[in-house]
């Protein structure tokens, strides 16, 4: 047998093999999805093709959170069929971009990897969240809460129900900014807690209550 | 005699890398300002100042923080199956609700220690930086190996 023939043979082989073997190739094994503020599910499909000569039962679809729910095809992929792997993202509080992998294992104990990205609205933040305040010191404590929104939020209510703090000033949302500043005006020698509820509306006419924590320790 | 003509000064490399540096920066800035739907940077900035959250192993944890504060960044499923004694839950998928229990639980000088359910997951850095800033404080850390390492750590006390 000549070399040049006996290469060409194992090429062949080789190639044969390959095409015999399952292949699924995804569309794009990497998604950006940009969801609406107040979207409470999101949804993403990662499509495929099986591009081998046999056909593919996907037999495990994993992701590390119990945020997202990737289903698998309840058939295997027939040769030359295309399919889709369909997610469920429920993003609950979570704020900024997000990235989750996605595990995808064949029956023939191939595993392919899928990424989803999420970039969620960042509605409220705030800096910080819990002000601490200690004995006699009065010094004034700020937290500043900025509102994402495209600065279309709207300031409803700031409640303070508290004898033990005193909210310095009028609480007023300008450029996007609300800043509450306080002042421990109890005694000196107790403890103290107290939450302040900031109501506010969104562009989508969503009203939200969050809440801002005081504590003050002897 | 023949006036040699002055000899052209080739620019350093030095400047040219500087140059091409630079060069592409005004028009980003630009972008960055101008474009309709630049993302809003205001809401962005103070989150992406909080530096990473520290990965302690289960017996420097035990070493340094013995008093922590336990915070399960797992699912709400899996903490009620079981979690370290006297932790908190605390994850994205409700985080108003933790977070106001991991404020009635914690007290100032005690760390806390968020972990999720093993080395590859992520909620528990996610949690760990969020924490550290709503709190406002820098003795927010994750177990390394998460709940994996406290479960074949489990019992060799401190």
């Amino acid at each position: 047998m000549r070399p040049s023939f006996s290469l060409s043979l194992s090429l062949a082989i080789s190639v044969l093999a390959a095409v015999a073997h399952a292949e699924l190739v995804f569309e794009s094994p990497e998604l950006v999805v940009k969801p609406k503020l107040g979207e409470k599910v999101v949804t993403a499909e990662f499509k495929f093709k099986n591009t081998g000569a046999a056909p593919v039962t996907i037999t495990r679809v994993h992701s590390g959170c119990g945020c997202t729910v990737p289903e698998k095809p309840p058939e295997p992929v027939a040769p030359g069929a295309s399919a889709s792997i369909p997610v469920t993202y429920k993003p609950g509080d979570r704020q900024g971009l997000q990235s989750q992998q996605i595990e995808i294992e064949t029956a023939d104990g191939k595993v392919q990897q899928l990424h989803l990205s999420i970039d969620l609205p960042v509605r409220i933040n705030f800096s910080p969240r819990l002000l601490l305040f200690r004995g006699a010191d009065q010094t004034e404590r700020t937290a500043v809460i900025t509102f994402g929104d495209e600065g279309k939020s709207e300031l409803l209510e700031v409640d303070v129900r508290s004898q033990d703090f005193a909210l310095v000033g009028t609480p007023a949302l300008e450029n996007r900014e609300l800043k509450l500043t306080f002042r421990h005006v109890g005694a000196a020698d107790a403890d103290a807690r107290a939450s302040v509820r900031i109501r506010s509306k969104d562009s989508a006419g969503g009203e939200h209550t969050d809440i801002l924590y005081l504590r003050h320790s002897p | 005699m023949k006036e040699s003509a002055p000899a052209l000064r080739r620019p350093s490399l030095l400047k040219i890398t500087a140059l091409f540096l630079a060069a592409p920066v005004a028009p980003a800035l630009l972008t960055a300002w101008l474009h309709p739907r630049s993302p809003d940077w205001s809401a962005l900035r103070a989150e992406a100042l909080v530096p990473a959250p520290e990965r302690l192993g289960l017996a420097e944890i035990r070493s340094r923080w013995p008093q922590a504060l336990w915070v399960d960044a797992r699912a709400a499923d899996a903490f009620e199956k079981a979690h370290v004694p006297g932790a908190v839950l605390l994850n994205e998928d409700d985080w108003e609700k933790g977070f106001s229990a991991v404020v009635d639980a914690w007290e100032e000088k005690r760390g806390i220690v968020v972990y999720c359910g093993g080395e590859n997951c992520r909620a528990s850095e996610a949690v760990a930086r969020r924490l550290r800033h709503e709190l406002g404080s820098e003795r927010v850390f994750v177990l390394a190996g998460g709940w994996d390492a406290w479960r074949a750590g489990e019992g060799r006390g401190p």
